[in-house]
């Protein structure tokens, strides 16, 4: 059956509208503010053969990253029903704290697609409070690794044995399964409304559909092949820049992302699975798609993504990877901008490019009441043709929301000092970046934090002409810190994170 | 006794009349958006001649009423402060907040717009950042942390006064528990500056959440001026005219007297939409259907809401023209799906329906008022579910050649039916997604409700609806075009009084919670006497974030927390097990409904019983069949109406699909079931 154009259009907004209730099961009942008020989660449905049907927009590192899990969960040979958890970063994963559940839909006694809720916890083991450790060389130092297994009671107790705050993560998971389970009755309504094969039809259709949306729209496109370099700002083991390098080019509609001459592993955790890879090149091509073409597989069908095996891009195990999701994703977006720019496409400069990941964990006992606490900060967007960067958003592969200072005080032993945008971080030129943000904590117990920041040395590039933004910097008691570090906070002590501003776009006016 | 309502839309202003005999009486004038009490005005002088406005299209002339109708009560719904929202025309407010937080409104959430337009900024503020001024105080979750000197108070003071603001806000950390510092500045800044309103987040919003609390005390602010001198201008106005008593409608769906509404401007932003969930409710309540999705349907947009058990479902509202308002509200959930949306095929080729609408202006393509493009009223009147020979309620003749050219410019078929029908079927998806967020989203079935469809087209798209959501009873009201009207002059009274609490549910003892809820019940007895008291707690597991709102019929905290428990896995699907529940905030609704006559018995018209006509038409589906035309809001009860049918009222159109079947029900709407 081939879909008309209103049979299309209808089925799109029946799917979207199950992820969309996917993701307020989700957010409405979890209890730690990282997945209730940050919202750092997202819903996905994907269909038997593992391509993505419709998501809820959350988070674009969850995004192409996604289908990898499907496939790891469906080389298992899932039955009608069950139920998978993982975060193994090898096998369908991203890193350690995002757990991803799986439910194999049930419908008429066949596996008819898969109903997912990835949610970053904020603690599952390891070396430190809140799972991000500065400093580790292995991926076994970042906390419990979890290969898509069958979720039991007994391997819920495994985990919850393994994390420092097991209530908070109970209470979560149960929010993901709830997701879940209404992602697998929401499409089990469908089907009995329509029929499953109409619908599975339908859901092949409008893969199709966002596929020749996509190509048509990469088509016109500079089809020369674009180069590009970017550098990270050390690993949090050395502090070296660690390059990046593409190659970019569209044919055919398809666009290509080859990642040849980027340097080889890192030793401490800036690794990138390639599922983390192809997600940050999906959201650049995302950004090049006019908005009302569907997010579903269809779109990664015009992508192509080549890496040499263990290079930093297309990490191999075990190397640590716990920046790999959150930062090393935000280079290689800005990289693959770069290049399109040097080919001749307009695209903005580039915005504050880290998510300024910040983790406070209490020191102590589980009974003694651990706690552990992660969020990331927002930035400078850089300016593009014709529009200033927006100020203090999340830019790139992140889109979560801060935690209310009202709700982080009353939850845990930190005080907010500042919370304001950094007046003039942004970069000049014919359009200005957006400004970055001042956040001070002060630490009213004895407590460990992690750092996994970028941009304190290079400040995000402006474009066609425009003055970069200003590099950010993490300071404790007015010291600076490197841009990727665990330090112990003693009461008192405080830490003050100024993020990156954007970079400018066009040459300012002459004076 | 008469009571009235009175809606003003973007383009006309409704009145419904509810005489003591339980006669409507309905008028629509056009709406004058410079000054809308003169279109408030013209529509209460029409009800005095008789003159049933422009173009209602009543087909017999009506008798004059005895002159001037006494009018007992008057409710006003009103868009005054949703449009100075909109067109950001409010008062020049001066922000006070924590020293240090001066930025919040811009940090807002500090998520992005949107996802991958990564130039698209979010809404400007309402005020602007020089008119932020940060006090040297704070607050913490235990109270003082640096406390407020009486320089301080001064100082802040005269920086006040030398900005001249027209109005102030005063938003400071963790006011919602520990108000004193608020209340120490709002008084020395009204004892200053005693001709400038100040709002205190801990009056308006005592709840957590600072950049929510601080942007809807703001609003407050900017809104204060522009609401009160209205609301003022309106009571003079319908005090000359002999008004008893003027009330005006919230967006929680209760009314307030004009000088009390003046301090609430900001929980007038959905005034009109409440009066319409209101009306809905009442319709429900007439023909027995407690449960019901109503769906809203104007020009630009759709609106869904949802009643439970005769009780609207209330939320804190998410923002109003981009602007975060953290209220009480009737949950209204709207999509870009509207008469005047505009459809087109895509490059992909998908027909896509909105969100960009023709709106009033040029209108649709068959008002013959220079549209080109085809719309979703363009498609029905091709259709024939729309009869060019009937004026729509805008007295504006239907042009079908001028409807057939817009759609053939959609490049996929050459049959404008087929074209039309496409059309409709997208247009319903869209609007069905707006049903299933009020409805699935929030854990409750919609397929044992009663769905009624309102506004001028809503209820063409009843049964179209009802299919897609499975569900098998739709209600179309008698006079779907002005239900909001009519809700509001039956509207009830009422008045919401909030407190915030945070408090393990373990933990409160015996006697306790009743004492807290005490000068709760009292404030909202003193606002409303002699007025129903029904007491809710927001509950959540410890360490949520999100709350759900639940009777609190008794004191004792089992019975609430079984009670939370219930509604919990209902709506999330999932009980929580063993985890602690905490009581967050406790909400006191205090409601007098009003003494309502049976309305429907002494309905003008007092139709024959014989159908108005017949006609071809195209259902949804492209078939070609004869239909029934039946007078909508003018037929005697229990009448039997076999589909297809169209349903013409003066108003608004409907249809009777093939597969169901209609019962005219005494109060004058059709009950529509599946044959």
């Amino acid at each position: 059956m081939r879909l008309d154009a209103v049979g299309l259009e209808v089925m799109a907004h029946a799917f979207a509208s199950i992820a969309e209730e996917m993701g307020l099961v989700l957010v409405h009942s979890a209890l730690s503010p990282n997945i209730r008020e940050r919202r750092d989660a997202s819903a996905a449905l994907f269909d038997a053969d593992g391509e993505m049907i419709a998501q809820a927009a959350h988070i674009p590192v969850h995004l192409g990253a996604l289908a990898d899990a499907v496939a790891a969960v469906r080389s298992l040979d899932p039955l009608p029903g069950e139920l998978f958890l993982l975060n193994d970063p090898y096998a369908g994963g991203s890193h350690l704290p995002d757990l991803t559940l799986i439910g194999a839909i049930d419908i008429e006694g066949r596996v008819a697609g898969y109903s997912v809720v990835r949610a970053h916890h904020s603690d599952i083991g390891g070396m430190t409070a809140g799972s991000m450790p500065a400093g580790a060389r292995e991926l076994y130092q970042e906390g419990l690794i979890i290969p898509p297994t069958r979720l039991t009671p007994d391997l819920e107790r495994l985990v919850l044995a393994n994390v420092r705050t097991p209530a908070m993560r109970r209470g979560d998971l149960a929010a993901q399964r709830a997701a879940v389970e209404r992602g697998a009755s929401g499409l089990r309504s469908l089907a009995r409304r329509h029929g499953w094969p109409v619908l599975r039809d339908a859901a092949r259709e409008l893969l199709d559909y966002a596929e020749r949306r996509t190509k048509s729209a990469l088509s016109r496109l500079p089809s020369a092949p674009m180069t590009a370099t970017d550098y990270l700002e050390g690993d949090g083991v050395i502090d070296d820049d660690l390059e990046i390098r593409v190659s970019v080019a569209i044919e055919d509609g398809v666009f290509h992302a080859d990642f040849t001459g980027t340097q080889g592993p890192a030793p401490g955790n800036v690794n990138c699975p390639i599922a983390v890879t192809r997600s940050a090149v999906l959201f650049v091509v995302r950004t090049l798609l006019p908005d009302d073409v569907p997010m579903n597989g269809g779109v990664p069908r015009a992508i192509e993504v080549t890496a040499p095996a263990g290079c930093l891009v297309n990490a191999r195990a075990p190397s640590a990877v716990a920046a790999g999701n959150v930062e090393t994703s935000q280079r290689i977006a800005d990289t693959v901008f770069c290049a399109l720019a040097a080919g001749g496409c307009i695209v903005p400069a580039q915005g504050q490019g880290t998510m300024n990941n910040v983790t406070f964990g209490g020191i102590g006992s589980r009974e003694s009441g651990a706690w552990t606490y992660y969020e990331t900060i927002g930035g400078g967007q850089g300016a593009s043709r014709g529009a200033n960067g927006p100020s203090g958003v999340h830019v790139g592969m992140s889109n979560t929301l801060n935690t209310p200072i009202e709700v982080l005080e009353m939850e845990h032993p930190l005080r907010v000092r500042t919370y304001a945008l950094r007046h003039e971080s942004g970069g000049k030129g014919q359009w200005t970046g957006g400004d970055g943000v001042v956040r001070e904590f002060e630490a009213l117990a004895p407590m460990e934090t992690t750092l996994l920041t970028e941009r304190r040395r290079h400040g995000p590039a402006g474009g066609a002409g425009g003055l970069n933004g200003k590099a950010g910097a993490n300071l404790l008691n007015g010291e600076r810190l490197t841009s990727k570090t665990t330090v112990r906070l003693a009461a008192g002590d405080l830490l003050r994170i100024e993020t990156p501003g954007g970079g400018g776009w066009g040459k300012g006016q002459e004076p | 006794m008469t009571r009235v309502g009175v809606d003003v839309g973007g383009t006309f202003t409704d009145l419904v009349a509810i005489r003591p005999d339980g006669v409507l009486e309905i008028r629509k004038v056009a709406s004058t958006p410079t000054d809308p009490s003169i279109g408030l005005l013209r529509a209460l002088e029409a009800l005095g001649t008789g003159d049933v406005g422009g173009g209602t299209g009543l087909s017999e002339p009506l008798p004059p009423p005895p002159s001037p109708v006494p009018i007992d009560v008057l409710v006003h719904g009103t868009t005054v402060a949703t449009n100075a929202l909109l067109e950001r025309r409010g008062a020049r407010v001066v922000l006070v907040t924590t020293a240090g937080f001066e930025d919040l409104l811009w940090l807002r959430r500090q998520d992005r717009v949107a996802l991958y337009d990564l130039a698209k900024h979010h809404p400007e503020p309402l005020v602007a950042r020089r008119d932020v001024i940060g006090a040297r105080e704070r607050m913490g979750p235990d109270g003082a942390i640096a406390a407020l000197s009486e320089s301080e108070v001064s100082r802040v003071t005269a920086e006040v006064r030398r900005l001249a603001p027209e109005s102030i806000a005063i938003a400071l950390l963790f006011a919602f528990r520990h108000p004193e510092h608020e209340r120490r500045l709002a008084a020395a800044l009204r004892a200053a500056l005693p001709h400038v309103p100040v709002t205190g987040s801990h009056e308006i919003l005592p709840v957590f959440r600072e950049y929510e609390r601080t942007s809807t005390t703001t609003a407050e602010a900017y809104l204060r001026p522009n609401v009160a001198a209205y609301l003022r201008k309106t009571a003079t106005l319908s005090e000359r005219r002999g008004v008893k008593s003027l009330r005006i409608m919230t967006s929680s769906g209760g009314t307030l007297l004009p000088e009390q509404a003046a301090n609430r401007a900001a929980s007038l932003a959905l005034s009109g939409p409440a009066g319409g969930v209101v009306g809905a409710r009442l319709i429900g309540a007439a023909v027995d259907a407690d449960d019901l999705l109503t769906l809203d349907m104007g020009g630009t947009s759709a609106d869904a809401s949802l009643i439970s058990g005769g009780v609207a479902l209330t939320e804190r509202a998410e923002s109003v023209a981009g602007v975060p308002l953290a209220l009480p509200a009737i949950l209204i959930e709207s999509v870009s799906a509207g008469g005047g949306s505009i459809a087109s095929v895509d490059e992909g080729g998908a027909l896509r329906v909105g969100p960009r609408s023709a709106g009033a202006e040029p209108g649709p393509a068959c008002y013959g008022q220079g549209g080109t493009e085809p719309t979703v009223t363009d498609a029905c009147l091709v259709l024939g579910w729309l009869d060019p020979q009937y004026p729509l309620a805008d007295s504006v003749r239907l042009e079908r050649a001028a409807a057939e050219r817009a759609l053939s410019t959609l490049p996929w078929s050459h049959d404008v039916c087929e074209i039309a029908a496409g059309i409709i079927q997208v247009a319903t998806a869209v609007m069905a997604r707006a049903l299933k967020r009020v409805s699935v989203a929030r854990g409750i079935d919609p397929r044992g409700m009663a769905l009624l469809p309102f506004g001028g087209a809503g209820p063409l798209f009843g049964c179209a609806l009802a299919d897609s959501l499975g569900m098998s009873r739709v209600v179309v009201p008698p006079h779907p075009g002005v239900l909001s009207a009519l809700g509001l002059a039956a509207a009830p009274e009422r008045v919401d009084v909030l407190a915030s609490l945070h408090r393990s549910l373990d933990d409160i003892g015996d006697g306790e919670l009743a004492r807290a809820f005490q000068p709760l019940v009292a404030a909202a007895a003193a606002a409303l006497p002699d007025a129903g008291v029904t007491r809710f707690v927001d509950c959540r597991f410890t360490g949520q974030g999100y709350e759900v709102t639940v009777p609190a019929l008794r004191d004792d905290p089992a019975t609430l927390a079984a009670a939370f428990r219930a509604a919990h896995r209902a709506r999330h699907g999932h009980g929580g097990s063993e985890q602690p529940i905490e009581l967050v905030n406790l909400r006191v609704v205090a409601e007098r409904a009003v003494s309502l006559p049976a309305f429907g018995g002494g309905r003008r018209g007092g139709g024959d019983g014989a159908a108005m006509g017949r006609r071809m038409i195209v259902t949804r589906e492209g078939k070609r069949v004869r239909a029934d035309v039946w007078p909508l809001g003018a037929m005697p009860a229990g009448g039997q109406l076999n589909a297809p049918a169209v349903l013409a009222g003066p108003d608004a159109t409907g249809l009777i699909e093939p597969g169901w079947r209609g019962t005219v029900h005494a109060s004058g709407a059709v009950i529509v079931e599946r044959a």
